[in-house]
């Protein structure tokens, strides 16, 4: 539950680490146990590279979609700096901004360079869910992304260093989510193992990972949720998956998108 | 033979245009890896890194090189340094006290 390790004197936050360790992971099945044989290695890499690119920026504007109208509110008390600049770009995303930043990524990697969309995507869904368990994993060291106050045994303090609430205990639900999507990883690497219509995979990911983000958006806490309509922008998005994901889990009826 | 020529000048030129874009990425990763290291100026390193990469990508799917390959190898660290060192996912709070300070 450490925010920040030091190494020969450096600060390294955990949450940055532990995202790195993820992506690491994660790129190392995706490379060494692919899904769909016949891709070559390095194309699996570059459109690793793509999807991650595409992850921190889809992230990043999601997160600045749902947090400037709320820093509207304040906009009589805002000083302009350059911190204020680099804080708002270095602090805070949202993880569907970037799993749709990451898909259309891999989607531009592969018009440009002519490879089926859904056989380098179908190679990178069943480790989306592995990276989000180690993110999650982070995001409890940092203390982001907490639950509601809940008593001991089921509440935690967190670290006075980290960005959560003091003197308080709180249901760490980053743990929760870890555990779920660790279970979604395996159910889904699994299922990618027979031979899938193009699609599938991508489907019953949307499907799968949209449930648990609905139903654990209740337990959290933390301020920015981007509430319309008594739903969080995250739960939105669950809902939109669900269908999207439905349509996908049939199958194309084309193997070669 | 001219058909064949001009199937060599276009290998030529496609070569070229890698080399180009393998040396701007070998650059931008060496320039990215050296931005890490100064406070904000990681932020410059992240958009260094990101171009320097997809260009490195682009000139080793033109023409395979080793100057390619040092680009994509250097921007992939300066962005993993970056995302270690200084990105951290901190609630809008902090943020908000940060630019309202000073009131």
């Amino acid at each position: 539950m450490l925010p920040f390790i030091y190494i020969f004197g450096i600060k390294i936050s955990m949450y940055g680490l532990l995202i790195v360790l993820g992506v690491a992971m994660g790129s190392a099945v995706a490379v060494f146990f692919p899904s769909k044989k016949g891709v070559p290695k390095q194309d699996v890499i570059f459109a690793i590279c793509y999807a991650g690119i595409g992850a921190i920026l889809g992230a990043k504007i999601l997160y600045l979609i749902v947090t400037i109208p709320q820093l509207l509110n304040y906009k009589e008390q805002i000083v302009f700096s350059w911190e204020l600049v680099y804080e708002l770009i270095a602090y805070g995303f949202v993880f569907y901004g970037g799993l749709i930043g990451g898909v259309l990524f891999v989607s531009i990697y592969a018009l440009n360079y002519n490879l089926h969309f859904f056989d380098l995507i179908e190679i990178l869904v069943p480790v989306v869910p592995l990276i989000h368990s180690i993110g999650r994993l982070g995001c409890f060291s940092a203390g982001c992304c907490y639950g509601k106050p809940m008593a001991p045994p089921f509440g935690v303090q967190f670290h006075p260093e980290s960005v959560a609430p003091k003197n308080i205990t709180l249901f760490p639900i980053q743990l929760l989510e870890s555990v779920l999507n660790l279970i979604l990883f395996i159910v889904i690497f699994v299922y990618s193992r027979k031979d899938r219509r193009s699609g599938q995979i991508l489907g019953f990911y949307f499907i799968g990972y949209g449930i648990i983000r609905f139903i654990l958006e209740y337990f959290r806490y933390d301020v920015v949720r981007g509430i319309f309509a008594g739903l969080s922008v995250s739960q939105w998005i669950s809902i939109l998956l669900f269908p999207i994901g439905l349509y996908f889990l049939r199958g194309m009826k084309l193997n070669k998108v | 033979m001219s058909e064949n020529n001009t199937q060599e000048n276009g290998i030529q030129a496609k070569s070229t245009q890698g080399n180009g874009k393998a040396t701007a990425s070998l650059v931008l990763g060496i320039i990215a890896v050296v931005c890490v290291f100064f406070g904000y100026g990681a932020l410059l390193g992240i958009i260094l890194g990101i171009i320097g990469l997809v260009l490195g990508i682009n000139a080793k799917k033109a023409a395979p090189s080793g100057m390619a390959t040092a680009g994509i190898v250097l921007s992939i660290i300066a962005i993993v340094v970056c995302v270690i060192g200084f990105i951290a996912c901190v609630a809008c709070v902090g943020i908000l006290g940060s630019m309202t300070k000073g009131f």
